[in-house]
């Protein structure tokens, strides 16, 4: 059981005479028994800072401690990875393919010496809550990729390591796997209250299991938060994207008494707060799909937040597990919306808006604005 | 329509007849090319298995009454220095594939400049024509008190030899997948137990046919125990072989069943050990040194 902070972190790849800056300036604490998210795209940088927590990595510049003590810093591992007890999933599992499942879970310990009593004991108990007991003797190319997923678990916990590390662990299984191994995850970290972060550029995992996520694009930490905040409240554009599918649109703005109305073509939301000294007659929102209601026949009720908007053509539409993804087709812009009811291609809907949950982006910066309560509260 | 039909029918007639005349060409180049490769084997047999009577009354091609007199004979006289060969060849074979990986390993591990360079003089030294170092090795070997000895023929061979191993697994290596060396670390494993324990078995097919390419390269060397050795005693297989071959009055049929037992040894090897030989050199195709 450990915290983990990084302190000023950066991270200079070099290959020949190009640099490449994959982290930059990266200040993160990770307490002790947290679940913690690491998110972003490919290519953000996220799994060089699971590389350099694991001690794969030196970062170029900066200090790792983990409780206070130093691991790496300014290019030096101070603590090599092998003595630094932690497991670690990889996005491949990389499991040993010449041993079979208890071998590669026994590995670990057979490195650490333990006797014979107590390796036997050991990978029982662990296969027996990760349900692997019976693909033990089989070699890890012989069983399903769920099971392999759970035997590279196994064999992360099998040393009782300070904290866990999972990079990308469920992208290389198929939906229903990955909602098993989800849950699996989640439980084995209640059980055994370990420290564990987890990389990924899904949504949908930190969703299911972070406490805390920090947000990482092109290198540097954008926002550290839970989920839902940063779901709700993204501190710019980027993050947005990141955290869930949103309609990101530039709106030319029209003001009255005081309010103003956003408008892109006849897609026009009425009646939003601005900040007083917001000057652009421009202005980015963003909408995620399930704040944009779609319906052909039903009546929504409208009231202070939802509000109808008009009637759009349908462009594509896609089923969801109980819900209808629809793309309308806005001035040439795709903005996609959700409905309940099937709706078919060329068929004109109308739109309603959830007002309170749209994100006002500076036009310039791309940065959030406060939200609109607040406003109305000053 | 029909006629349509007919120039269809006769276009597929046509090109199935091309691809019966490419299958056609295709095996009779392979067979070509066993017939090259077995026709020593054949003359090997053929006149290895002749009688003194058949050397002079047959051609050189054509068989005669066999006899396994020559065979016996030479048998007798190479026991010793096909025994003497196995202890020269099979350490060599085994520390320079070994030591071979361990370098190589190294040089998988840590991918920079100066390694290049390193890499470059090995892969050079793969490649240094043994007769060239005929003073400085033959100086060596008796400076360290080790001429016309096992040992010393032993340590003359590793000199030649490591580099071939280091350059060969380092071709395996190459494909080796970095994460899972990853993970041994992280699993606490140091290089030892990650070089014994992970790269030796997962390279295994190129350790065997590293060290099988290893052991007929040094089984077949002339000019290592040509200068090293100095008593008929330490003599290896193939120099033994060269007492039959040249020189006046040598009856032929000596020399090719001498020729027939010397190679018996790396045969049965490779027979039993080809299949792995032929998957490691499969793998040079993915390989990214060399």
């Amino acid at each position: 059981m450990v915290s983990i902070k990084l302190n000023n972190v950066s991270k200079i790849f070099k290959k020949g005479k190009t640099e490449f800056k994959a982290l930059e300036n990266i200040n993160l604490e990770i307490p002790n028994n947290s679940f913690f998210g690491i998110l972003g795209a490919s290519g953000a940088g996220k799994t060089t800072v699971m590389r350099i927590i694991a001690g794969l990595e030196a970062p170029t510049i900066g200090e790792v401690l983990f409780d206070n003590t130093l691991v790496s810093k300014d290019n030096v591992t101070i603590v090599d990875p092998e003595e630094r007890d932690v497991g670690m999933v990889f996005q491949n599992w990389a499991l040993y393919p010449h041993m079979n499942n208890y071998e590669n879970i026994a590995f670990p310990l057979k490195v650490k010496k333990w006797t014979q009593d107590d390796i036997v004991k050991r990978v029982y108990d662990l296969s027996d809550i990760l349900g692997i007991r019976e693909v033990l003797a089989k070699r890890p190319g012989e069983i399903s990729g769920g099971q392999q997923q759970r035997v590279a678990v196994a064999r992360a916990l099998a040393k009782n390591p300070k904290f866990l590390l999972l990079d990308e662990p469920f992208s290389n299984l198929d939906a229903n796997a990955r909602d098993d191994a989800r849950a699996l995850v989640k439980k084995v970290k209640n059980d055994l209250g370990i420290t564990t972060i987890i990389v990924s550029h899904d949504p949908a995992d930190v969703f299911a299991l972070a406490e805390k996520v920090a947000v990482i694009f092109r290198g540097n930490l954008v926002q550290v938060g839970t989920p839902r905040d940063l779901y709700d409240y993204p501190a710019n554009e980027k993050v947005a994207g990141t955290l869930g599918d949103i309609n990101i649109i530039d709106f030319d703005l029209r003001e009255k008494n005081g309010y103003y109305d956003l408008i892109f073509g006849n897609f026009i939301i009425p009646g939003i707060r601005l900040p007083n000294n917001y000057d652009n007659n421009k202005i980015t929102a963003g909408i995620r799909p399930e704040d944009i209601i779609i319906e052909k026949n039903m009546e929504t009720k409208q009231d202070d937040e939802i509000q109808l908007i008009g009637e759009f053509q349908v462009s594509t539409v896609n089923y969801n597990q109980g819900s209808f993804a629809v793309v309308l087709n806005v001035s040439e812009t795709k903005i996609k919306g959700i409905s309940r009811e099937p709706v078919f291609y060329g068929e004109k809907v109308k739109a309603y808006i959830n007002k309170s949950k749209i994100k006002l982006f500076d036009y310039k910066s791309k940065n959030v604005m406060k939200p609109d309560e607040e406003l109305a509260k000053n | 329509m029909i006629k349509n039909r007919n120039k269809n029918i006769n276009s597929i007639k046509s090109t199935k007849s091309i691809k019966n005349i490419k299958r056609v060409i295709h095996n009779l180049i392979l067979v070509i090319f066993s017939i090259l490769w077995l026709f020593p084997i054949y003359v090997m047999l053929v006149d290895g298995l002749k009688s003194v009577s058949g050397v002079l009354t047959t051609p050189i091609l054509f068989p005669a009454k066999s006899s396994l007199g020559p065979l016996i004979t030479v048998s007798v006289a190479l026991a010793r220095p096909i025994f003497n060969s196995i202890v020269y060849t099979v350490p060599t074979a085994i520390i320079s594939t070994y030591v071979g990986a361990m370098a190589a390993y190294y040089f998988y591990k840590k991918s920079r400049m100066i390694n290049t360079l390193l890499f470059t003089i090995i892969a050079i030294a793969t490649f240094v024509p043994y007769e060239i170092t005929l003073l400085p090795l033959t100086g060596f070997i008796s400076s360290i008190g080790l001429f016309n000895s096992y040992l010393g023929i032993i340590i003359a061979m590793l000199i030649f030899y490591l580099p071939t191993g280091a350059l060969l697994m380092s071709i395996f290596l190459a494909v080796m997948p970095k994460a899972t060396l990853e993970s041994a670390r992280i699993d606490g494993a140091n290089d030892w137990t990650i070089f014994n324990k992970i790269i030796i078995p997962l390279t295994m097919p190129g350790f065997i046919s590293t060290f099988v390419f290893i052991l007929i390269e040094s089984w077949n060397n002339f000019f290592i125990p040509l200068v090293l050795v100095t008593t008929p005693g330490m003599n290896s297989a193939s120099l033994a072989l060269m007492s039959y071959t040249g020189g006046y009055g040598t009856l032929y049929n000596e020399s090719f069943a001498s020729a027939l037992v010397a190679s018996l040894i790396p045969l049965i090897i490779f027979v039993f050990l080809g299949r792995y030989f032929i998957k490691g050199f499969q793998a040079f195709g993915t390989g990214k040194k060399g």
